[in-house]
């Protein structure tokens, strides 16, 4: 199998195996990882988010599209449609488009090479930033066509995050392609770690707590698109977290509209 | 005025941007008959380069470059190997482009469409073709004679496609190959592989460095160079001059190369010239950071 997987006319190839570098010295004492529950937060507090930068209109041939920075964690998310969409076998008529969100990593993205085609995690997703989004779409507004919602990684860190990010970056796109919503979607990652909640959680953080969520949600209709968790967590837990994430996802919701509002008054400025 | 196309007659109610879709052609012959291109470029002109140097921290190397509106990212992850039975003493380069679905509508998700393998193709035998003067000695990527040699992943990722991708994707690879840098690396005897210091890196060298310039020609009588994605699929023929360190000429042609009047081997001249000047430019954008 490993030959064949090996095997790729479409790519330039190197070696058939390659190992990411082993250094010297074990991480030094500044790494967080060394202690499993380091008590202090580095370099901000529990109840903060990584400032973001969110710019629309990058990709002027997409119907929409935006530019997320979140310190080290970017991507590029670009919406196409409504459009025709391919003729899925066995799909009958449906009065409701389709939303399809398809997330990628880059290959240097992570610390760890993403070697092409070899990544589950890209596809697993897709659907979790999917499952938060397709609660605000209005599809029926669309029949028969599609909307497409690409994302692209350039770096990463941290999952649970990620997901958060590219939620926000993607709800707003789809409203930069003036594709009709009930709210915007954003969302936000917390970690639970000595005793204490840690929102938007880094990749490092994340692997040192008990326990990680997340949560998508549509503030403005005071509603919860998508929950996960993982870990190992009390309910009173979970909840004092979700509170948490929900008060940031406040905040997020503002800085989406602020940057819309501007967005559009340029776009009205230039016509 | 002549009318270019039979339906030309209604032409004039109808929206600029309907027309050029419907009659790309047209369109940009009106264009070019007043010498200049829908994109308010002179037919020898070409668009601002601008390149930004190390934003990626999880890459070894990393860089993005514009063309105008064409953005391509490149980044750069080292891992060992150990070297071929034909090559004990020689590393490996591995550039691939990905043109993504992000970059363009007419993209879709999947394994690497034609226009992304040519590309690549064209990367690859860039950083080897030219035997003592390669942009990467492959001799100093290697640790250990038959033991180890790193293996430089030069990923580049478009992530807005306006044409001329190869030349966007030669600045941005070149930029993030300079921008490498390698952790210091020793063959253990004992252990038997390659032990790296956490603290030391050493930067790449990059010895060499060839630039393109593509142009196109139009209707056999138009050259435009750094064509965009409105132009590039009108174009005749597709020219690139690739020009190096030592002045040395690359020159791929596809397609006839005759301009109106203007003998074939001219029309190249005239574009390596061209292309002498616009390396100047270039070099000024991989510096400029």
């Amino acid at each position: 199998m490993s030959t064949l997987q090996n095997f790729d006319r479409r790519r330039i190839t190197g070696p058939d195996k390659s190992l990411p570098p082993v250094y010297d010295s074990s991480p030094s004492a500044a790494d967080p990882l060394a202690s499993p529950e380091p008590a202090e937060r580095a370099h901000r507090s529990p109840s903060s988010v990584r400032p973001i930068f969110l710019q629309t209109g990058l990709i002027p041939s997409a119907s929409g599209s935006t530019y997320l920075e979140q310190s080290s964690q970017k991507l590029v998310c670009a919406v196409y449609g409504p459009r025709q969409q391919p003729k899925a076998a066995g799909a009958g008529y449906s009065d409701r488009g389709t939303l399809t969100v398809s997330l990628k990593f880059a290959p240097f993205s992570s610390s760890r090479r993403r070697a092409p085609n070899r990544d589950a995690e890209d596809r697993q997703l897709s659907l979790r930033v999917q499952a938060a989004l397709e609660p605000a779409v209005r599809a029926e507004t669309f029949p028969k066509a599609g909307v497409d919602v690409f994302l692209h990684v350039l770096e990463s860190d941290g999952l649970d995050a990620l997901v958060c990010g590219a939620v926000l970056a993607a709800s707003t796109a789809l409203a930069d392609a003036g594709v009709e919503l009930l709210g915007l979607v954003v969302g936000c990652s917390a970690a639970w770690v000595g005793g204490r909640t840690w929102l938007d959680p880094s990749e490092q953080e994340a692997r040192g707590a008990r326990g990680v969520m997340g949560l998508t949600c549509l503030p403005a209709l005071g509603t919860v698109a998508s929950v996960w968790q993982t870990g190992e967590l009390g309910l009173e837990e979970v909840e004092q977290m979700a509170d948490e994430c929900r008060r940031a996802c406040d905040e997020l919701h503002h800085l989406a509209v602020k940057v819309l509002l501007e967005s559009a008054k340029k776009r009205l400025g230039r016509s | 005025m002549d009318d270019p196309t039979p339906s030309s007659s209604s032409s004039a109610k109808l929206d600029p941007e309907i027309y050029s879709r419907l009659h790309p052609r047209a369109y940009l012959e009106r264009f070019l008959a007043s010498s200049y291109r829908p994109s308010g470029r002179t037919p020898a002109a070409s668009r601002p380069a601008q390149v930004h140097l190390g934003s990626i921290s999880t890459a070894d190397g990393s860089a993005l470059a514009r063309l105008g509106e064409t953005t391509v990212v490149c980044g750069v992850k080292a891992e060992l190997a150990e070297p071929d039975a034909g090559g004990e003493r020689r590393g490996w380069v591995v550039p691939n482009l990905d043109l993504p679905a992000v970059c363009g509508a007419r993209f879709r998700p999947g394994p690497p469409g034609e226009e992304a393998q040519v590309c690549s193709e064209r990367l690859f035998e860039l950083l080897i073709e030219c035997k003592r003067n390669e942009v990467i000695s492959l001799e100093e990527l290697c640790i250990e004679p038959a033991r180890a040699a790193w293996v430089l992943y030069i990923d580049l990722v478009c992530i807005n496609y306006d044409g001329n991708a190869y030349d966007a994707s030669v600045l941005a690879m070149l930029a993030a190959l300079r921008n490498t840098r390698l952790p210091k690396a020793r063959w253990d005897e004992d252990k038997k592989r390659v032990v790296c210091s956490r603290k030391e890196r050493v930067p790449l060298r990059v010895q060499n460095l060839p630039i393109p310039s593509t142009f196109g020609i139009f209707d056999g009588q138009h050259l435009l160079a750094d064509p965009n994605a409105f132009e590039e699929p009108l174009l005749d023929t597709l020219i690139t001059v690739t020009l190096d360190d030592r002045g040395k000429v690359g020159v791929q042609l596809a397609g006839p190369a005759g301009v109106s009047g203007i003998d074939g081997s001219k029309v190249v001249g005239q574009c390596v010239q061209a292309a002498r000047a616009r390396r100047k430019e270039l070099l000024r954008a991989l510096d400029g950071t």
